[in-house]
């Protein structure tokens, strides 16, 4: 007779280490398949050829070509300088003379040409001058008449223009300004879009991993030894890692590409954010893909997959539209209580974080409430799981799949 | 220990109660009890008041018609479905979440991962049952050896034969070598070099020391392997015990092979029904008192007597005779 094996070990020790092995399983099969692989190469590979299509669109149109006949090369240096204070990027071209500049105009190896006379020029253009460097050219031309005016009236131009600079308005603001409000609301919805986004995309991968085990039966033997909320878990968090993975590789590449080509600025995200912001999508993706695991417990088809979870699918677009209720002002009342509720809250508190200051304790709560209801909702769908993933077939009605087994 | 122990040997006389006590004892040490379990779907009975017992190291054969409850009592002792009553117990204890880790499984939806390799995929399932990672390796390799899959051991499963996943299927119920073997309707769809190989491995767990309880629909592979046999019907056990006990239960019928000329000898025989006549061969049933010996004499007044044995009948004539063959 054989001896009982010492199988049953101490139950914690057990619980971890078969999550540990079903985690392990996940990464290691979703890590290897083609769709993960091929759609996260195609999708830094796309984001290359933008930020290179991007690039050389913008290269085309940085400097602008501006040209001076020997009448007006006295402009040149002026000009130079003011369109510098101005933020242009110009690039002065001495030209022989008014045929030749022209030429160029046309062929577009020059897109302004000065030519005139120092005190009275004329732009030439292909069809329409730059508002900006036509305010340029005038700021230079009404700076001469103005200095030559003062030195016929025996003023010093130099002396004068240090009175002028001297002369100002002070500023006296009733509430601090907040200087970088617009990046920062372009950084909170590119945070709560990238969150809604990602959470439904890895819901959906959740939710196909049940289907999948429920279509190839392997979940009658798996549930033989391993119980529902174990599996659930090691499902969620593998799936939730390699989400994860793949996030960080994406948004790695983006940074070096745009670092690279310079294509955007990139307001500046200190690292507590993006560390808060990494929480909530963790905290995000446990309670969605909860949802999204117990809704596709209750099918046992892919076809059926996209139907049965459109409910969560639904919140999440719900929490995505409410970013533009919150935008309005982010410390209302409304936005408040909107930012707490857990099936919002991973989109909405990370958005009012970007966008206004938010007291530690709200951020706190608003966790605290996200994780407990990810609990209830475990309990509730570990036993969905259990009693629904043995039924092939129909799809079952969700009040049979709460009962007990 | 006696495989060839049937239902009626620890069925003892009252007042034996020392051994009574003994028996009990050793049979709940390493008995598989399927103690009085009754499941219902709605106003359907699956299971009614169910109980009998599985030794180790013997194979015991589930048979019934489809839908008679043999899936619903295999899934309710692996925990997969819980009863609306009654109890399963292994070695004298209720089976829980840790005890039935060493219960080796093949459903009747057969399921693996379909991407996941060979071996990998045993590897796995033997961890999820215990075992440490090495020894789940070296054991997965050795049943893939033994069922002749060692060079496909990094293949996909969709990619092996539905005969070659089904061996996988019964390595991934063996290879964190189990106490208990559930296996339902492992036959179905082999050739004939796999059943050998099934049953050779079935009986090889048998003698191990392993309880085996397997369903099926081939009633002549059951007589054949098992050393009991349940027949269910209807949610109820109808019959249970070795094959002999079996026959035991039905009525005495006798083949009776006689002289071409005297054919129609038995007529002449009181309380005698003729069940079957085959050329000069007659299976007759004697009602209840009539002596065989009788008949014996009677045949042998009518001509020279060539046969006269006590039918054996095929399992498949006991099952026919033990279920209710009314019901569509």
């Amino acid at each position: 007779m054989k001896a009982v094996r010492g199988g049953a070990g101490a139950g914690s020790d057990r619980t971890r280490s078969v999550v540990l092995l079903i985690i392990h399983r996940e990464i290691l099969m979703r890590l290897r398949s083609r769709v993960f692989r091929v759609g996260t190469v195609l999708i830094v590979a796309l984001m290359v050829v933008a930020a290179l299509i991007a690039s050389v669109v913008a290269g085309r149109n940085t400097s602008v070509q501006v040209g001076f006949v020997d009448s007006t090369a006295a402009l040149a240096q002026p000009f130079s300088a003011t369109a510098a204070a101005l933020g242009l990027d110009v690039t002065i071209v001495a030209v022989d003379d008014q045929a030749a500049g022209e030429n160029d105009i046309r062929d577009g190896g020059l897109d302004v040409l000065v030519d005139g006379s120092a005190t009275d020029p004329e732009a030439v253009v292909k069809e329409q001058l730059d508002p900006t460097i036509l305010a340029a050219l005038q700021a230079v031309v009404r700076q001469q008449a103005l200095e030559s005016q003062l030195r016929t009236a025996g003023l010093d131009p130099t002396a004068v223009e240090a009175r002028i600079a001297a002369a100002g308005v002070k500023i006296r603001g009733l509430e601090p300004v907040d200087p970088q409000r617009t990046p920062e609301i372009l950084v909170g919805f590119v945070v709560a879009y990238t969150l809604m986004m990602s959470l439904s995309f890895y819901g959906a991968y959740v939710a196909q991993g049940v289907v999948e085990e429920k279509t190839t039966r392997i979940v009658e033997i798996v549930l033989s030894t391993v119980r529902p909320s174990q599996l659930l878990t090691g499902k969620i968090v593998g799936i939730g890692l390699v989400g994860l993975l793949q996030l960080v590789i994406i948004a790695s590449a983006g940074f070096i590409l745009v670092a690279t080509t310079h294509i955007v600025t990139i307001p500046s995200v200190g690292a507590t954010a993006l560390a808060v912001d990494l929480i909530w999508f963790a905290l995000g993706f446990y309670l969605y893909a909860t949802l999204f695991a117990a809704s596709a417990s209750l099918v046992s088809r892919q076809e059926e997959v996209a139907g049965v979870t459109a409910p969560p699918v639904i919140l999440l677009i719900i929490a995505y539209i409410l970013v533009y209720t919150v935008v309005a002002d982010p410390s209302s009342v409304a936005s408040t209580v909107l930012s707490m509720l857990p099936p919002f809250a991973p989109v909405l508190m990370t958005f009012r974080m970007a966008t206004s200051d938010v007291p530690v304790w709200q951020v706190l709560l608003a966790m605290a409430l996200s994780v407990a209801t990810s609990l209830a909702i475990t309990a509730v769908a570990a036993r969905i799981y259990a009693n629904s993933i043995l039924r092939v077939g129909s799809r079952v009605r969700l009040i049979e799949a709460v009962r007990r087994r | 220990m006696d495989r060839r122990l049937g239902a009626g040997a620890y069925r003892l006389a009252p007042n034996d109660r020392t051994d009574l006590r003994t028996e009990t004892f050793r049979m709940s040490e390493s008995t598989l009890q399927i103690d009085r379990i009754s499941k219902r779907y709605g106003d359907v009975v699956a299971v009614d008041d169910l109980s009998f017992e599985i030794q180790a190291g013997q194979l015991f054969g589930f048979v019934g018609r489809n839908g008679a409850g043999k899936t619903t009592t295999m899934r309710i002792v692996l925990g997969v479905l819980t009863a609306d009553s009654g109890e399963v117990r292994w070695a004298g204890l209720p089976l829980d979440f840790a005890s039935r880790r060493r219960i080796g499984y093949m459903p009747e939806q057969r399921g693996l991962y379909p991407k996941m390799h060979l071996l990998e995929q045993l590897v796995y399932l033997g961890r999820l049952h215990g075992m440490p990672g090495q020894t789940a390796h070296r054991e997965a390799t050795r049943w893939l050896e033994r069922f002749g899959l060692a060079d496909r051991r990094n293949d996909e499963l969709q990619a092996l034969s539905l005969g070659n996943q089904q061996r996988v299927q019964l390595a991934a119920a063996l290879v964190f070598d189990p106490e208990v073997l559930v296996l339902d309707e492992p036959f179905t769809g082999l050739d004939p070099v796999a059943v050998d190989l099934m049953s050779g491995v079935l009986r090889e767990r048998a003698q191990a020391g392993v309880a085996v309880i397997f369903s099926s629909h081939e009633l002549d592979l059951v007589e054949r392997l098992c050393d009991r046999v349940g027949i269910i019907d209807r949610g109820r056990l109808v019959a249970c015990g070795t094959v002999p006990e079996l026959r035991g239960r039905g009525p005495q019928r006798y083949w009776v092979d006689t002289a071409p000329a005297a054919s129609d000898w038995w007529s002449s025989v009181p309380g005698v029904t003729v069940v079957r006549s085959e050329g000069t061969r007659a299976l007759l049933e004697p009602a209840a008192g009539v002596d065989d010996q009788a008949i014996l004499q009677i045949a042998l007044r009518a001509g020279p007597v060539h046969e006269f044995r006590p039918a054996q009948p095929a399992l498949v004539e006991l099952f026919r005779s033990f279920i209710d063959e009314g019901r569509p």
